[in-house]
This record gives C-alpha cells, sequence and structure tokens, in this order.
C-alpha cells in the first residue's frame, strides 16, 4: 500500500509538473501583450517598454519560468497585472462563490437522483423507469447554459423572482448571495443528475442481483430494510465517486453558466484574465483547476485501491 | 436491420437525428429566406405565418438560421470524431502493439489531457489560434483522441490474448498483418459506439464555445452563438433563446440515442468510457 | 424609432435643468454607480482604459483643470491660468490650503513632482508627450507654477484637463493602482475586486458645499439585463455609462426612471488598412463610404441613439464640421466608383471585430450586409482584445475592423503614417501642424475644420457614428451629467432628491 501510495505520488507531481509547463509554454505563445493590453491603444512605445520590464516580460522565456515556479513553491505567490493584488487572494476570494455553486449543484444533483434512481431501479422496465431514463436522456442533451437562460428567462423576466445575474457578496447580503446562487445551481445540478441517477439505478439493479441481498431477502427481513440498508449502501460506492470526480469538474468547469449569470467565480476570473492577458491570473488558476481535478482523480484511485486491493498488482 | 429497430433507443434516436441530417441537406438547397439577410423592419418578432420561428435583432428568419445551423452542427460532428478517431486509433494501436514504453508514455500523455479542464483548454486553443469554426473543432477533436486511443488500446489489448491470434501467430503472419485482419475487424463497432456518443458530445461543446463567442463565425448561423445574442435581448424577445436551444437539445438526444441503441444491440456488454 | 429618440433627447435637455433650476440641492445620502468594465488598476497616470478615468477622475483624483459638465475647461487645482503672449508661458496660480486624503498638501512643488513624473526616462505616464514639449517649469513660491512651452500647443490646456495630468501625492502615489490617494471629493475606501469600489466625502474638500452624497460605490456588472435587473431592484441608483441601446427605450418610458440621450467624444469607425489592397485605392474607400447607410447602422446597432459622423470628430467636441454629406448613402453611385476602380464584380475581404466590444461587433454584421449590397463580400473574424492590439493595432495585419476611438482631440493619430490606419498624407499633415499652432480661435475653428475635411474627402475609414453614453437613474438622481464631453462618471454636484 505504501509503495502504491508513493508511486502515485510521484505520478501526481509529474503531471502537475508537466501541467506547469504545458501552461507556461501556451500562455508564452499566446498573442497579445499584457502591457499593451492594461495600457490601451494610445500608450507610447516608451511607456509600453518600461512597464514590460517592470511586469518582468521582458526576461527570457526560462527564466520567466523559474521565476514563477520558485515564487510558487517558496509561497511568495504571484501578482495579479489587473487586479493589483496577490492571485492567491483573489483565487480564494472567487472559491468562496465557486466553491458553494459547486456544493449546491451537487446538492440538487443528489436529491434528484438518489429517490429517482432508487424508484427506477426498484421498477424496472416498468412505465416509471421508462419515464425516469427519458428524462435523464433529456437531460444529458440539454446544454447547461441554455437550461441556465430559460431559468433565467422564465424566474427573472417573466415572474421576477431572482435577480438576471449578478452577486451581491456575501458580507453585503447573506440571503441574496444564496439566492443568487440557486438557479445556476440548479442549472448545473440538473444536468449532473442526469447522469447520477442512471448510475444509481444500474448500480443498484447489480447489487440487488448479489448474493447477500437474496439472503437479507430470505432471512425475512422487511424489505425496505433491504433495500435501504444493504442495498443502498453498495450501491452507493460508485455513485459517490463519481459525484467526486463531478465536484472536482464543477471547480473547474463552471465557466459558461457563471458566464450566463454573471457570477465573478473561478471560472470568469480566468475566462476574462485570458481576454486581458493578465498572464499571472491564468497561470495559476488553470494549475489549481488541474491540481484539483488531478487531486480528485487521485483520491478516487486511492479509495479503489483500499476497497479492492487487486488494484495495486495491475 | 430488424434487430436494429426493435429496440427503443435505436429507432427513436434514428428518427430523431435523420430529421436533423434531413433539415440540413434541405437548407443546403434551400430555406424560406436568405438566412443572412438583413432587414431592419421586421427585427425581434416572436412567431407568425411569414417568420415560423420569429425573426433575430437584424430581423433574420430564425427558421432558415435553425435550419442552416444543422449543417454547422453536423460538420463538427463529423470532424471533430474524424480527428480523435484517427489519431485516437493509431495511438491506441500502437500503445498496445508495443507496449512497455511507448504504451507508458501514450497513457501518461493522455492523463496529462484528462488533467486539463476541458472547457478552458479549449478556450485557450481557441485564443491561441484565434476563434474560429476549424480551431474549435481542432480543440474539441484533441480531446477525443485519448477517449479513442484508451478504447482501441483496451479492445486490442483483450483481442491480442485470444487464441485464435496465437494461433495466427504459430503459422507466420505479420504482426501488422494480424493488426489488421483480426484487431481492426473486432474495434469496428465499439469505435462505431463510441463515435455517435461522442458526436452528441461534440454538439453540446461547439455550442458551448459559440455561446461563449469563440466558436463559430458571424453571419454563419450557429444554434450556440443564437443563444448568446438571445440572452442579450431576452427582455425583448424570448423567442429567440427558444428554437437554437430545442435544436441542440433535439439533435444531441438524437445522437446520443442512436449510440444507446447501437451498444443495446451490437455490444450489450460494454460500458462507455469516460 | 427615431422619433422616440427625438422626444427622449429633448426630454433629456430639458427636464434635468428645469429641475435643477427649480430645486436646492440637499446633502446626504449615498450612491451606487454601475459601470460595465472593472478598471485595470486605480491610477489614471499609468493605464490609458477609460474604465478607470470613469470611477476616479474628479471624484477621487483632480488635475489642475477639470473638464465640467459642459465640455468646458475649469479650475481645479490652479484657480486661474494665463497664457503668455507668444503663446508658449503658462502661469497657473494654484489653490491655496488644498491637502490629500492622506493630509499631504498640495502646492507648486507636488504640481512640479508630478509634471517632472510624466515626462521622465522611465516614465509609466501613457502619455509623455503631453508633458515633453514643456521646456521650463518653474515655481516662484508655493502658489504658483509657471510652465514654458518649447512650441505653441494649441491642446496644451486640454490635454492637461486629462485624466493623465492629475495630481498624485508625493509619498502616497506607489500604490495609486490599488489605493488611490487624491484631493477630489470623495476619499477611496476599498475596492472588492470583481465587484465595486467604495468611496466616501471628504470632509476637508477645498470647495466646503461640495460633494452633496456622503457616500459613492461604483459596481461593476458587465451585463446589461444584470444592469437593468438591478437598477428595477434598487441595488443600483445609476447606469453610469452606456446602458444596452436595445433596453434604453422601454426605461425612458418608465417614469421611475431617466434616461439621458447625450453626447459622448467616442467616435464608432470601421477602420481601414490604407496600405493593404485594395483599400490602398482612395476610389475603393469613397466607394465603401457611398455603400454605407448610417442611419441603419445607428438604427441597428444603437437602437436609433447615436449621432451620424462623416469624419473623425465628435459633435460635442469644439470646431465640429459636419462631414456626413460628403458621401451620403448611395449604393449606385458606390458600384460606379468600384467599376471605375477596376472592380466591377467587387472583391472579397475580410473584417476583424474585437470580441469585448459588442457595439462593434454588430455594427460589423451590419456593415457586411451593407458593402454586401454593392458586390464586397466581407468575411467576419471576430478576435480577443488581446489579439486585436497585437495583430491589428501594432502589427497592422488586417483589411478592415471596427472599433470605437473614445479619446477627444485624437485627430492627430492621422498625421502618423505608422498609425494602423496607415494613412500617409502630407496635405493632412501639414493642415494638423498649422491647426496645433494656431494662433487664435479663428485659425484654430479653420484649420481643425480643414483636417476633417481632409479624412472625409480621402474616406481614410468607414466613419460611422458617435456613440450616446446613455446613462439611465433613478427618477430621484440629480444634476447627472447629460453629455460625456471627456471620459468621466463626475459625482461631485450628484445629489439625490429625498
Amino acid at each position: 500500500m505504501v509503495r502504491y501510495l508513493i508511486k502515485k505520488l510521484i505520478t501526481l507531481f509529474l503531471l502537475l509538473f508537466l501541467v506547469s509547463i504545458t501552461v507556461f509554454s501556451v500562455l508564452f505563445v499566446l498573442p497579445g501583450d499584457p502591457a499593451q493590453i492594461m495600457l490601451g491603444i494610445n500608450a507610447t512605445p516608451e511607456t509600453l517598454a518600461n512597464l514590460r520590464a517592470e511586469l518582468g516580460l521582458d526576461k527570457p522565456f526560462f527564466i520567466q519560468y523559474l521565476n514563477w515556479i520558485t515564487n510558487l513553491l517558496t509561497g511568495k505567490g504571484s501578482q495579479s497585472i489587473n487586479y493589483k493584488m496577490p492571485v492567491y487572494d483573489l483565487i480564494v476570494s472567487r472559491l468562496a462563490v465557486t466553491g458553494p455553486l459547486a456544493l449546491m449543484a451537487m446538492f440538487f444533483a443528489v436529491i434528484l437522483s438518489l429517490p429517482f434512481g432508487i424508484y427506477a431501479a426498484r421498477h424496472q422496465n416498468q412505465p416509471g423507469d421508462v419515464m425516469v431514463m427519458f428524462f435523464t436522456q433529456l437531460g444529458l442533451a440539454t446544454p447547461e447554459f441554455w437550461l441556465g437562460i430559460l431559468l433565467m428567462l422564465l424566474l427573472s423576466v417573466q415572474f421576477g423572482w431572482f435577480s438576471a445575474g449578478g452577486f451581491p457578496g456575501w458580507s453585503a447580503d447573506f440571503s441574496g448571495s444564496v439566492k443568487s446562487l440557486i438557479l445556476p445551481a440548479f442549472a448545473l445540478g440538473v444536468i449532473r443528475a442526469s447522469i447520477l441517477t442512471r448510475l444509481t439505478r444500474s448500480s443498484m439493479l447489480e447489487v440487488l442481483r448479489e448474493d447477500y441481498v437474496r439472503t437479507a431477502w430470505a432471512k425475512g427481513l422487511k424489505e425496505r430494510t433491504v433495500v435501504y440498508v444493504h442495498a443502498l449502501r453498495n450501491a452507493l460506492i460508485p455513485v459517490l465517486t463519481i459525484m467526486g470526480l463531478q465536484l472536482g469538474q464543477l471547480l473547474a468547469g463552471a465557466i459558461i453558466i457563471e458566464n450566463v449569470y454573471y457570477l465573478p467565480g473561478l471560472g470568469r476570473l480566468v475566462f476574462n484574465a485570458i481576454g486581458q492577458r493578465d498572464l499571472p491570473v491564468v497561470r495559476d488558476v488553470v494549475l489549481f483547476m488541474a491540481a484539483a481535478v488531478v487531486m480528485v482523480n487521485f483520491i478516487v484511485d486511492l479509495t479503489y485501491a483500499y476497497i479492492d486491493p487487486r488494484i495495486q498488482i495491475k | 436491420m430488424k434487430r436494429f429497430f426493435g429496440n427503443l433507443n435505436f429507432t427513436v434516436g434514428f428518427i430523431l437525428s435523420a430529421v436533423v441530417v434531413v433539415v440540413a441537406a434541405i437548407s443546403l438547397i434551400w430555406t424560406p429566406y436568405d438566412g443572412n439577410k438583413m432587414n431592419p423592419r421586421e427585427r425581434l418578432q416572436g412567431p407568425t405565418w411569414s417568420h415560423p420561428l420569429g425573426t433575430d435583432q437584424y430581423g433574420r428568419d430564425t427558421l432558415s438560421r435553425v435550419m442552416t445551423g444543422a449543417v454547422n452542427s453536423i460538420i463538427v460532428g463529423l470532424v471533430t470524431v474524424a480527428i480523435g478517431l484517427t489519431i485516437g486509433v493509431l495511438l491506441g494501436l500502437a500503445s498496445a502493439y508495443y507496449g512497455k514504453l511507448v504504451d507508458e508514455s501514450i497513457m501518461r500523455l493522455s492523463d496529462l489531457l484528462f488533467g486539463f479542464p476541458a472547457v478552458l483548454t479549449a478556450i485557450l486553443i481557441t485564443s491561441i489560434l484565434g476563434a474560429s469554426m476549424i480551431n474549435a473543432m481542432l480543440a474539441i477533436g484533441i480531446f477525443y483522441i485519448p477517449v479513442f486511443a484508451r478504447l482501441t488500446r483496451a479492445v486490442a489489448m483483450t483481442v491480442w490474448e485470444r487464441e485464435f491470434i496465437a494461433a495466427a501467430r504459430a503459422s507466420g503472419i505479420s504482426e501488422w498483418s494480424i493488426t489488421w485482419r483480426h484487431v481492426v475487424p473486432n474495434i469496428l463497432s465499439p469505435l462505431l459506439i463510441q463515435g455517435t456518443i461522442q458526436f452528441a458530445v461534440a454538439i453540446l461543446a461547439e455550442a458551448g464555445l459559440s455561446y461563449l463567442g469563440l466558436g463559430t463565425q458571424p453571419p454563419t448561423a450557429s444554434w450556440g452563438r443564437m443563444l448568446n445574442e438571445a440572452q442579450t435581448f431576452m427582455s425583448m424577445s424570448s423567442w429567440m433563446a427558444i428554437f437554437p436551444g430545442v435544436a441542440i437539445a433535439w439533435a444531441v438526444l438524437g445522437f446520443n440515442l442512436l449510440g444507446d441503441g447501437l451498444r443495446d444491440t451490437l455490444d450489450p456488454r460494454m460500458v462507455r468510457v469516460r | 424609432m427615431k422619433k422616440l429618440f427625438f422626444i427622449t433627447l429633448v426630454l433629456a435637455l430639458i427636464f434635468p435643468l428645469h429641475l435643477a433650476f427649480a430645486e436646492t440641492p440637499v446633502s446626504g445620502g449615498s450612491l451606487v454607480v454601475c459601470q460595465p468594465a472593472e478598471p485595470p488598476g486605480l491610477n489614471p497616470t499609468a493605464n490609458t482604459a477609460a474604465a478607470i478615468d470613469r470611477v476616479v477622475y474628479s471624484n477621487i483624483y483632480e488635475g489642475l483643470i477639470k473638464v465640467n459638465s459642459g465640455g468646458e475647461f475649469v479650475p481645479g487645482l490652479a484657480t486661474k491660468w494665463d497664457v503668455s503672449s507668444d503663446g508658449k508661458g503658462y502661469t497657473f496660480r494654484l489653490r491655496k490650503g488644498v491637502s490629500f486624503h492622506n493630509g499631504e498638501p498640495f502646492n507648486a512643488q507636488v504640481a512640479k513632482w508630478n509634471i517632472e513624473r510624466a515626462m521622465a526616462e522611465g516614465t509609466v505616464n501613457p502619455h509623455p508627450e503631453f508633458f515633453r514639449g514643456i521646456a521650463k517649469i518653474e515655481t516662484p513660491d508655493n502658489d504658483t507654477l509657471i510652465l514654458t512651452l518649447k512650441e505653441v500647443d494649441a491642446l496644451f490646456i486640454a490635454h492637461m484637463a486629462e485624466g493623465d495630468a492629475v495630481m498624485l501625492p508625493m509619498k502616497g502615489y506607489e500604490n495609486a493602482a490599488s489605493e488611490p490617494i487624491g484631493t477630489g471629493p470623495f476619499k477611496f475606501v476599498k475596492w472588492i475586486r470583481g465587484d465595486r469600489v467604495e468611496m466616501v466625502r471628504n470632509e476637508k474638500y477645498w470647495n466646503p458645499k461640495l460633494p452633496y452624497l456622503d457616500k459613492v460605490t461604483f459596481k461593476f456588472i458587465g451585463d446589461a439585463s444584470a444592469q437593468v435587473a438591478a437598477l428595477k431592484a434598487g441595488d443600483i441608483d445609476v447606469i453610469g455609462y452606456i446602458l444596452a441601446p436595445e433596453l434604453a427605450s422601454q426605461m425612458a418610458k418608465d417614469s421611475r426612471f431617466k434616461v439621458f440621450a447625450g453626447t459622448t467624444t467616442a467616435e464608432v469607425i470601421m477602420s481601414t488598412n490604407n496600405k493593404a489592397k485594395p483599400f490602398d485605392n482612395k476610389l475603393v474607400r469613397q466607394a465603401m463610404a457611398c455603400a454605407i447607410d448610417r442611419q441603419a447602422v445607428i438604427e441597428l446597432v444603437m437602437f436609433g441613439y447615436g449621432t451620424p459622423i462623416g469624419s473623425h470628430w465628435s459633435p460635442s467636441t469644439p470646431y465640429y464640421v459636419d462631414m456626413t454629406e460628403k458621401f451620403p448613402h448611395n449604393p449606385k453611385k458606390a458600384k460606379q466608383l468600384l467599376a471605375q476602380a477596376g472592380y466591377p464584380n467587387g472583391f472579397e475581404a475580410s473584417i476583424k471585430l474585437p470580441a469585448i466590444y459588442s457595439y462593434s461587433k454588430r455594427a460589423g454584421e451590419v456593415i457586411a450586409d451593407q458593402l454586401g449590397h454593392v458586390g464586397i463580400k466581407l468575411e467576419i473574424e471576430i478576435v480577443e482584445w488581446g489579439y486585436w492590439l497585437d495583430r491589428i493595432f501594432k502589427q497592422k495585419d488586417y483589411q478592415l475592423t471596427m472599433i470605437g476611438h473614445s479619446e477627444a482631440w485624437d485627430i492627430g493619430i492621422y498625421a502618423n503614417p505608422n498609425y494602423y490606419f496607415q494613412y500617409d498624407s502630407q496635405e493632412f499633415r501639414d493642415a494638423y501642424a498649422k491647426a496645433l499652432k494656431a494662433p487664435n480661435e479663428a485659425q484654430k475653428a479653420k484649420w481643425f475644420g480643414r483636417c476633417q475635411e481632409i479624412i472625409a474627402e480621402d474616406a481614410v475609414n468607414g466613419f460611422l457614428f458617435s456613440a450616446s453614453g446613455l446613462p439611465a437613474m433613478k427618477a430621484e438622481v440629480m444634476n447627472w451629467w447629460e453629455n460625456y464631453p471627456t471620459i468621466a462618471l463626475d459625482c461631485t454636484e450628484v445629489w439625490i432628491k429625498k
């Protein structure tokens, strides 16, 4: 187990190193000069050169990369060109939006998918099951940003129950902030619920066929106990895994929905930073997102290895 | 054929996707109006007899644009799957055939690609190459390479382990010829299934990129871009936000169901790869 | 639509004036102003981004001279200024007893230091050339600043009133981009990135009657519908700059709100690469000018809120000459000119549109449609702002593009053959030089007018319209600027009716 862990950890760091190199090179060749974007079209060449020197953009590739990594490793971090503040603080403040958004989305996904998934499994191939499965197909086919727009159209524009995008800020207006996350979280959640419902259903079906469930039946326990206590507990393991993966992806992948609802989250931070060529922000956020995805995958791998020791041998 | 149409998923999927293909084909020859023709006097209309799906902010006919948007989506689906398929299958075969270092590095590279947040990477790629339909297809297609590579590798490895391959080897047939004669035919149906599903995913992905303004460029009609414009004019004409979204969901549902149906009938044991 | 626009315009012109005279301002209250773009830093002397000036100009920072709502140059930190008879010497009398928000005093030494800093080697001021014409800076006493120019500069006062020339304190200037310290009516409190900048009343402001407001918050909301939703919900009081034109007419009908259709200094133009084939041919450019229907562009892009222009000069800037009749919309003539230029069947070209500006994307689509009618087929490519600056603006790798030039008095860019238009005309350079050296108003008007005429005749770019600022606000907000003769959202004299 320890050897496996060490081996996995090394791969993890290697992967993050590769990600950092790739991100850095990609941003290095990106057309567009951060200094020019900051100063606008009326800046003189002289001012541009001065600013470039100030930002360290006149140094060669390798030095710039080393500077970045050293700053990261020593905890000094980098400074946002656009916001004039440490990128670390920016990430933390934006995570305060994206994090709750992702969690709320998963909450919606879970409360929708578990009952429907279990219901569908218990009524396999009956009309109810077919209906549930049809709706999950529909959920898989719906672009989440369109669902977001439709919800906005109906509940914000028509009924005026929610504001049409924007985020008041946790300290300024707590309940308003929660409210402004509901629609985007719901749009994200419904799409993910479709996947989880299908997974819960198939996982339940598999477990229900297994021996110990049959034994439980034979022992004469009530059906409820069998299904909910025994089967569900086992069926949930793969579902939990996928939920973990989805959460990791949501931290990185809420870019479009954050754009639909104008939420100041991590995704929009990096989307705007690319447009403004705020390279320190882009680099750090991409690395952070990649690390989040890789870490979640890593934890999932470990959980699997823990549950099923055969994986280690492979 | 009967085997296929006995399956509900396949039948419904086939009908839905056939409609998309037929509409796209018709739009190449005929649309009710020129979808790019601006008409200031008729803008932001709801559905009427002359414009069944209404008009947009320039007075262009939405039905015509939704129709030509289908062509756009089909091209995106075909090209991205083609990119992923050709490169992915070659890499997957190489991985399975050479094993060891080649296998290890190809698989680690695909891990690396999976490690990047997909939407973000696509945004970066289109930022470097410039926003266009071709670059959007490249950005999506790149993510398909590891999908097909892993699938091919997995299938190829199990085929190689089977006995008839050993027999073929013993009779002195060259390795590549074994690959072509025995391995490739065996991976065709999993590839077909996966390809259909990725086709649907590509339509969704292109819509997302175009929504962000990074995909298909105006005036070419693209469903994702139409939704982006619709959001701006939401309070004046809600109709603009409805039909392009319905078109996306319709097409994706169709190709998803088609893929599921193919899997049910061709290869019931196969599970989705990512 | 046009009628509606006219009514709004008339209302906008009459209504607030009438109220302003009828009522006396009351102090107190806080105001939330929304603008679409978050500024990149808060130091206007280190960055030309308009979003910065809109937050800080005349609110936090002040220069020697200010621009008021009527476009006039009025005393700021200088109470008056005299020009010597040769036009080269400027004597500024500085306001006494003014201190920065951190307590540092403002005096002639500080002013001198600011100007020297802007013109020094290694300056980060985006416009060092505004100051480099200064030959000598003298400070005979604490309240007098004498600047002597190398040559006469007709735009010197205009430049000293820009955000690039505001005064920073000698000690507290390092963090100007994140924690601005100025002499203005409002003191900076905090900047919550991605959301808002807060400022409060400066109790020690040199004009004890001002400001009326206790607190001003600038909130950054990019999306037009979200802005309107926020205004309707009462989260914000003013949409300071460019209410989405498609929403303006609805808002104007609502008695709880008012919308001003005033002018700005911005000219939206189809920039043309004058060295790229076939646009190096004057006939081709003139043909395009004839093919463009400005009214339709304004209608489709700005929903009627804009003023057509025929040259690179905003109607709100002095010495404006109307050039829109030089090439009125005439597709037939456009085709003739094209045939004359050797393109009887038209040609194909590309237009690159910057993604961040919705007006330029829309205008690009409309222009592509209009040019299509005379046989010029445009392929549209939407590009990122970074790409635009790099490839189009810097490397001049483009044929056509669409952009708004927001600075006033910027016609001098046509005198530079290396500017991205690549327009090279000795005639224009001579006229512009004469305008800069013009000794009196009549000469200035003559030569600035001539400049406008030359580029209109040469059809250097597709001159489309001057955008309206379209501020929208609650009916209770008083004294908000109707026109934007400079890039600012000045809240000094704004008050809220109880």
